[in-house]
Formats: structure tokens, sequence, C-alpha cells
């Protein structure tokens, strides 16, 4: 038996499925609330990660500034900073032997060179340092380099003094 | 809906001194045709009701990119449809042409929803259009039912315009065999 062939007219556009009479109506509703509740909640939404950059940006700003401040009031009246007093008489009476006692002039203008170095290694061994320039430290060498001499132009300090 | 209709509804979104009225005009013109256009696909009505919500929440969140290189409607299409899919991948019910078995659930709650009276050779028909390949099934349905445009389905799709006409033709011969053989 030939079977009959279908026709889409029999079908149109009908489907099986059913909704109930107000539910366009209320699912209206419930879309325009919640819009209103994400409008609301986007006049006062700061996103997270933005106010955590501000922060952590804010508080290593005023701690490098902190630690620079220090420097430069700690070693406001030496000349060499990382060569005490004591040191400095020191190294002197080593050299008594290899070269004639420096003017305090001379001494305040002189650089080290290669008949200091046991004494520069004195120097520069560090003595123990407090746990505030310790943090000081492993912030300032998480900022780049252009941050760094930009907030010490700020401050008013040398970095290129330091250097070796 | 022809497009001097749609434009205002764009205008008035855009405008910030009429876009309450604007987001409530769009819904009221559009929430049908997406309802029923998202409930061909997923079937069950209350992911058809999530996913028309999360329609217009995106729409809401993001129709300051939309940039008007299609129109108003296929771009409301394009959020809708990818919804449904998302439902239904989050369901595991996405259906891909090498896995029948998401196909069979979904045919199986096709009649578990819906009743079984003098309304089955609709239940057939939707049976039919459920047993197509995904690209065809939409391409049915939006031109089927839509009445969409080749050119509209190809913007929404990213699929050419004889690939469409192709895919069309095809489910169509497909659906009525299927229905001939069920012989309803």
């Amino acid at each position: 038996m030939k079977k009959k062939d279908f026709d889409f007219n029999q079908v149109g556009k009908k489907m099986p499925y059913k909704v109930n009479d107000n539910f366009f109506e209320d699912v209206t509703s419930k879309i325009l609330e919640q819009l209103e509740k994400e409008e609301k909640n986007k006049l006062r939404y700061v996103r997270p990660h933005r106010r955590h950059i501000l922060y952590w940006s804010s508080s290593v700003a005023a701690l490098i500034a902190l630690v620079f401040l220090w420097q430069v009031i700690y070693h406001a009246d030496k000349p060499n900073s990382f060569i005490s007093e004591n040191r400095t008489e020191k190294n002197v009476s080593q050299s008594q032997n290899i070269l004639p006692i420096l003017t305090d002039t001379q001494a305040t203008a002189y650089r080290p060179s290669n008949a200091y170095i046991e004494d520069i290694s004195v120097a520069y061994n560090p003595e123990p340092v407090s746990e505030i320039t310790q943090a000081a430290d492993s912030l300032i060498q998480n900022i780049s380099d252009e941050e760094l001499l930009l907030l010490a132009e700020m401050i008013g300090v040398n970095t290129y003094e330091y250097k070796n | 809906m022809s497009k001097e209709q749609q434009d205002p509804i764009l205008e008035w979104i855009l405008n910030p001194d009429t876009q309450a009225e604007g987001f409530e005009s769009l819904i009221k013109t559009y929430r049908e045709p997406l309802y029923w256009h998202i409930r061909r696909l997923v079937v069950s009505h209350e992911d058809a009701e999530d996913a028309l919500q999360n329609t217009f929440m995106n729409v809401y969140r993001s129709i300051d990119t939309f940039r008007r290189d299609s129109s108003l409607r296929t771009w409301l299409y394009k959020i809708a449809t990818n919804e449904a899919l998302t439902i239904l991948r989050n369901r595991k019910l996405e259906y891909t042409s090498y896995d029948n078995e998401a196909c069979e659930q979904l045919i199986d709650r096709l009649y578990a929803d819906n009743e079984i009276d003098g309304d089955n050779i609709l239940l057939k028909f939707q049976e039919a259009i459920l047993r197509l390949p995904p690209k065809q099934q939409l391409v049915f349905n939006l031109r089927y039912y839509d009445e969409m445009s080749y050119e509209e389905i190809s913007q929404l799709t990213g699929t050419s315009v004889g690939s469409l006409k192709t895919g069309y033709h095809y489910a169509a011969e497909k659906i009525k065999k299927y229905m001939m053989d069920s012989q309803i």
C-alpha cells in the first residue's frame, strides 16, 4: 500500500508545547526586576580587582616613600652611607703603611680603590638590618627601575651615589 | 517585524533618558518569538524560561557592543540560540551528529512533558525535527517557524547562504520521509 505523502500544511506552525496564560507577563516582570537590581548594583559596584590594585599600589608607594625618607634622615650627616665613622677610622689606620694619612677634605672626596678591597668588603658587609628595611627591600625588588627612579626624584635622593 | 519597527526600539535603548522604556518595549516585542525558538531547541519549559531570562540579561549587559552589522532581531536570536545551546551543554543534552543519546533524551522529554492526544501529529513533527543534525535543525526552525531570510540565518550561524539552502532542503526531505514512515 502506497504511503500517503506528507503535507506540511497538515501541521503548519502549530506546536505541541503549551504555557500558562500569564506566563509572558510574569517572565517580563521578572526580567525587569532583575534589570533594575543590576542597574542599582552597577552604581555602587567597584570592581574588586581595581580596588585591589588601588590599595596595593597605594601601600607600596607609601612604604617606598617611608623607606627613602628614613634613608635620607638616617644618613643625612654621613658623607658615605655604607661606611661608618669607626670603619673609616679603621680603614685609615690599616692603610697607614700603604698611603699617607688623608686630610678631612681628601677623605670626604676619596673614592675607594683596589688597595682597599678588604676594607670595602668589610664596609659593605651589612650589619643586621631591621625588619622594616628587609620588608622594604623585598618590595623595592618588585617595582620597576623607572618607578624607583621616579620616587627617588620625588624625595630628592641621588640613587647613583650608592652604586659601585 | 519590519526594520522600521525594530530601529526605534534600539534608539530608545541607546538613549539614556528612554533606556528603561526601550528595554521594556524590547522584551515585550521579542519575548514570545524568542521563547518559542528556544523551546524548540531545549524542549523543556523550565529550561526555555531560564534561557529566555538569560538572553535578555545578556542583551542588557552587551547592548553597547552591538555593532549593527546585522539587524537587532538577528542579534537577539543569536544570543538566544547560544543560551539554549549552553543549557543543553550544561545538561549534557547537546546533540552532536555522532551522539544519538542526547537526541533520544530530548525526544523522551518531548513525550513526557506534553500530552499525547489529538496533537500526536504535532509531537511526531517535533520528534522528526529533533532527529535532524544540529545545523539542519537550526536552519529548519529559523526558516520554517520564524520565516527568517537565508541572509539573516547566514549572519546568525556564520554559514554560507548556499549551504543553508541545501541544509534546509535536506531537512525538509528528512522530516517528510519520517512523517510518511510514521504514517500519522
